[in-house]
């Protein structure tokens, strides 16, 4: 599909981000993707930079890559 | 248009060549890569209007919406040209009207579709020469995309030039690393003034022209757009130029603001056409019009010069409108237009596209999508596109509620993905779907696939430990189901799978009972089997794999047991079932049109084939393995027959031996084997480097001293042993010759037992006493090669020992066997030994090499047998015409005529 295209999701996605994160953009990721209304929860392991997003509601996977992106985290595929 | 073509004579002149050689046979690919708005397509259309005249255009488009489409841009290449699919075989012709949904029995194996698309583009060529043209290819569906560089890389010898247009920032799964490239870089400065002048139509001033150069890099789209944005003031050089954007966001900027000055109704309308992927106006236009738009927005719309209208078509002005209108949408605005799309093509065979257009238009978990996505995913796996599948399953899943629904959907993502060769995809989806997934038969399942994922493509261990608790875990409610997939783990064991905590196979499952039937008896003897060949346990392991081997199946076998049973002759070295059961499993592949199983049996069978001296048909078998191997992109698996080749050639002593072997060393250093082959091909490998010529004792018993996989160490024993006793390491013999004889008592086998009397002969005890009694057990073993370097060494034991007459016999057995087998060096020694004895041995007729390539010397082999020209080309997934143009070498080199002198060579004559 077109970049942008709306991605609704539930339950959980697992986000490849483009090679692993430091501890101090790891703690950024989690607390700005958890104050987000539509997530419950998010699961970083650093070291392989591999992120398990929970949503709590319908969210928009669009919105969960331009957080990382703005965090400097780029995702993968 | 022809004013973007300024300043581009070098790039047509290049393209021009590309249609040349097609004309004259010499089939080719390019790929044009530049930046947006650089020209790609300009370029492409001035070809393509000069190429009419003469060739056979045909053309199409990646479209980024479209990916999860398979084969659609493929559809649109090759439609005007379906009509000549009759003149293709038909396996393939059916496999290409599946994928393109013209009928519904699903693609067995779609590399069939990839050779449909060679041959279909080759029969038509018959008539005219082909140019075929892929636009924005870096959008193309992966199928389309897997399809047409398969073809692109098979182009010799056909009349068909392959053009791909690319943007130099989008790569996507478009894998061109191999292909020559046109790099397309901005006009110079000249050019650049011109279409300047041609846009603005009145005079701009000099520092105005030099900053619309500098911002551009000359790019021409941009020159256009940017000139047009500026008012006669700016032109003119007397109001300031607005700030300077990066020259894509710049020229997309232009666009838009185009696109704002416009109704807002007329901007809706161009907003479903920047979402649609139809480009048919009808599509379009209900769509908007359900959005509030009309016909006259859409002639509002064409004015605008955003969008062209052509008949039935509405095609955006440049990719970038698209992604400049699109992009500035609101997300609600987008399901919206998605939604409307989704209702438009209600009703009409575009059932994939409403598919998504309802994926992008929905707010939450939506069982009607749901539906429509999961149709769509059964579609595309009935015609091949994996990834499209897998796509569409993925989609299905973020959109379903329950968490047990979304887990197996999830599964159904991961099969699909895995299909597609996607492991690292693969492994993502497995872990989403474990995250839900409650089920154990599901989580057994997705455990077994992410244990498949690891050891083929990263860790054996790693794999071995999952698909351990796998089968534990299916311990709990299906015995049955337990005890097939410990036997897989009980296999990797065998190769050298070794994990701690891993729970323990063969305590996995309990015995099977009375009442079981024969497949969870062979079940559990293949891993009592495999278990003991991993404690080295020869006895038992001999007993069982016996036991399994002995106990008939029935049809309904899982293939799992029935791969393994041909997997299990490995360990023991039993040739003649080894041959057997890997000769059954390529026949069915064959008749399946299963490629990954044709190459796993090919080199499988092979490394039999070497042990017993069948070192020409070896050399068949691995060359039509690498062949397919390279024919179909699959690269991690090259190293194995390239091994086998290597040893053979080492083996043989022929004079191109080292320059096999570097093309070994050079595969392995670029793609190192992973997962169970690794043992086998490191095995192979050290065993070929230790055989090359001139290598002295030292350096090849450090080769052979890093052979560890058993297997591999009982094919090279008697070059170990011999190795060791010239480099000084009496003790590394006996303790070798001490391992090999553990395992001959452990399962009596004759080769075995052959190389250990041999062995001893080497060492020194009782020479001629030992050499007799190997020659006793080598008349019960398969194995030629072995045989003859007994009845060598007895030989020149004899003739040392001056019993010149009685050492003759087993001289001239030997130089018989080595001349069969075409081991050049050592039927020199027995020969010498013959002359030493007092005969006057023959001279051999040496191979002379014929300078055939592997590939020349396959097809002519082929051909040989009596095989079509046609027949090759399936056999070798190549098209008849490329078969041809190898068969014309063949024949120059060979200083021959026609296929039957060809058959009526001798085998040596086809060496390369």
């Amino acid at each position: 599909m077109m970049r942008g295209t709306p991605r609704t999701f539930v339950g959980s996605v697992v986000l490849d981000l483009a090679g692993p994160v430091d501890p101090a953009t790891a703690a950024q990721v989690r607390a700005e993707l958890e104050r987000h209304p539509r997530i419950r929860a998010c699961e970083l392991d650093a070291a392989s930079g591999t992120l398990v997003v929970t949503a709590r509601a319908a969210a928009d996977r669009n919105d969960v890559v331009a957080v990382l992106e703005r965090l400097g985290c780029p995702v993968r595929g | 248009m022809r004013a973007v073509l300024r300043g581009r004579e070098r790039e047509q002149a290049e393209l021009r060549a590309l249609t040349d050689r097609a004309l004259d046979g010499q089939g080719a690919a390019l790929l044009l890569r530049g930046q947006p708005g650089v020209g790609k397509t300009a370029l492409v259309d001035s070809v393509v209007d000069s190429a009419g005249e003469t060739l056979t255009v045909l053309r199409t488009r990646g479209v980024e919406s479209e990916a999860p489409l398979p084969f659609a841009a493929l559809h649109r290449l090759l439609r005007p040209v379906l009509s000549h699919l009759d003149g293709v075989p038909a396996p393939q012709a059916e496999a290409l009207r599946t994928a393109f949904g013209e009928t519904g029995d699903g693609v067995p194996d779609r590399h069939l579709v990839y050779l449909a698309t060679l041959n279909l583009l080759s029969e038509v060529s018959a008539d005219r020469p082909v140019l075929a043209v892929a636009d924005d290819a870096h959008w193309l569906d992966d199928a389309s995309a897997a399809a047409l560089l398969f073809t692109a890389r098979r182009l010799e010898g056909e009349p068909v030039a392959l053009l791909f247009a690319v943007r130099d920032d989008e790569t996507g799964a478009f894998d061109v690393r191999d292909l020559p490239v046109l790099e397309l870089t901005g006009v110079d400065g000249q050019a650049a003034d011109a279409l300047i002048a041609d846009r603005s139509g009145t005079p701009v001033a000099a520092q105005v022209r030099a900053e619309l150069r500098a911002a551009t890099g000359g790019n021409p789209l941009g020159l256009l757009e940017l000139t047009g944005a500026l008012n006669a003031e700016q032109l003119a050089g007397r109001e300031r130029l607005p700030e300077r954007l990066p020259l894509t966001a710049g020229v997309e900027q232009a666009f838009l603001e185009r696109y704002r000055r416009l109704p807002d109704e007329t901007r809706t309308l161009l907003l479903v056409a920047a979402a649609d992927d139809t480009g048919r106006t009808a599509t379009v236009l209900r769509a908007a019009e359900a959005l509030g738009a009309g016909i006259g927005d859409l002639d509002r719309a064409e004015r605008s010069e955003l969008v062209r209208v052509d008949d039935d078509a509405v095609t955006l002005r440049h990719p970038l409108v698209r992604s400049a209108i699109y992009g500035a949408a609101t997300t609600s605005a987008r399901h919206r237009v998605h939604r409307a799309l989704a209702d438009a093509l209600a009703g009409t065979p575009q059932e994939d596209r409403r598919a998504w257009h309802l994926a992008a238009a929905a707010e939450g978990p939506d069982e009607e999508v749901v539906t429509a996505l999961v149709q769509a995913a059964e579609r595309a796996q009935a015609r091949g596109g994996h990834e499209a599948a897998a796509a569409a399953w993925h989609r299905a899943a973020e959109l379903t509620l329950d968490p047990a629904a979304r887990a197996e959907r999830l599964h159904h993502a991961a099969v699909s993905s895995w299909s597609a060769g996607r492991a690292l995809e693969t492994d993502r989806i497995v872990r989403a779907a474990l995250v839900d997934a409650d089920d154990p038969v599901l989580r057994v399942e997705l455990l077994v696939l992410q244990g498949q994922v690891e050891w083929n493509t990263g860790s054996l261990d790693d794999g071995y430990r999952i698909v351990c608790r796998a089968a534990a875990a299916a311990a709990a409610y299906d015995v049955e189901r337990a005890r097939v997939l410990a036997v897989l783990a009980s296999a990797l064991a065998s190769f050298g799978a070794r994990a701690g905590d891993a729970p323990d196979p063969a305590t996995i499952t309990p015995a099977p009972t009375a009442a079981d039937g024969p497949e969870q008896v062979v079940a559990a003897a293949l891993i009592e089997g495999f278990t003991a060949v991993s404690r080295d346990d020869w006895s038992t392991a001999a007993r069982a794999l016996r036991r399994a081997w002995d106990t008939p199946l029935g049809p309904g076998a899982p293939p799992l047991l029935r791969s393994n049973l041909a997997i299990a002759t490995l360990h023991l070295g039993d040739d003649e079932r080894a041959i057997d059961l890997h000769d059954l499993q390529l026949q069915q592949a064959r008749d399946a049109g299963a490629i990954t199983m044709i190459e796993h049996a090919l080199t499988r069978g092979a490394v039999f084939r070497i042990a017993t001296g069948a070192w020409s048909e070896a050399t068949t078998a691995a060359q039509e393995a690498l062949l397919l191997d390279r024919n179909l992109g699959l690269d991690e698996l090259v190293t194995f027959p390239l091994a086998e080749l290597a040893l053979v050639a080492a083996l043989r002593g022929e004079g191109r031996a080292p320059q096999v072997f570097e093309e070994l060393e050079a595969a392995l250093a670029e793609r190192p084997p992973r997962g169970a082959i690794t043992g086998i091909v490191s095995g192979l490998t050290h065993w070929a480097a230790a055989r090359q010529p001139d290598v002295p004792p030292a350096t090849a018993l450090h080769h052979l001293e890093q052979i560890d996989l058993p297997v591999a160490r009982w094919l090279s024993a008697l070059d170990r042993v011999e190795t060791a006793v010239r480099a000084d390491r009496r003790d590394l013999a006996e303790a070798w010759l001490a391992e090999l004889h553990a395992f001959a008592e452990g399962t009596d086998m004759a080769w075995a037992w052959a190389v250990v009397h041999h062995g001893r002969a080497v060492l020194g005890d009782d020479v001629e006493h030992n050499l007799l009694r190997a020659l006793e057990w080598h008349e019960r073993s398969p194995r030629r090669p072995a045989r003859a370097r007994t009845q060598l060494a007895l030989g020149e034991h004899l003739r040392r020992t001056r019993r010149r007459t009685d050492a003759r016999p087993p001289l001239r057995a030997a130089l018989d066997a080595f001349e069969e087998l075409g081991a050049t060096s050592w039927a020199e020694r027995a020969r010498q030994e013959l002359r030493a004895s007092g005969e006057t041995a023959r001279r051999g007729d040496r191979l002379v090499p014929t300078g055939l390539t592997a590939q020349e010397s396959q097809i002519a082999g082929l051909v040989r047998q009596g095989l079509s020209n046609k027949d090759v080309a399936a056999r070798l997934y190549i098209s008849p015409r490329t078969v041809d143009f190898h068969l014309r070498n063949v024949f120059s080199k060979l200083e021959i005529t026609s296929r039957t002198e060809l058959a009526a060579l001798p085998d040596e004559s086809l060496s390369t």
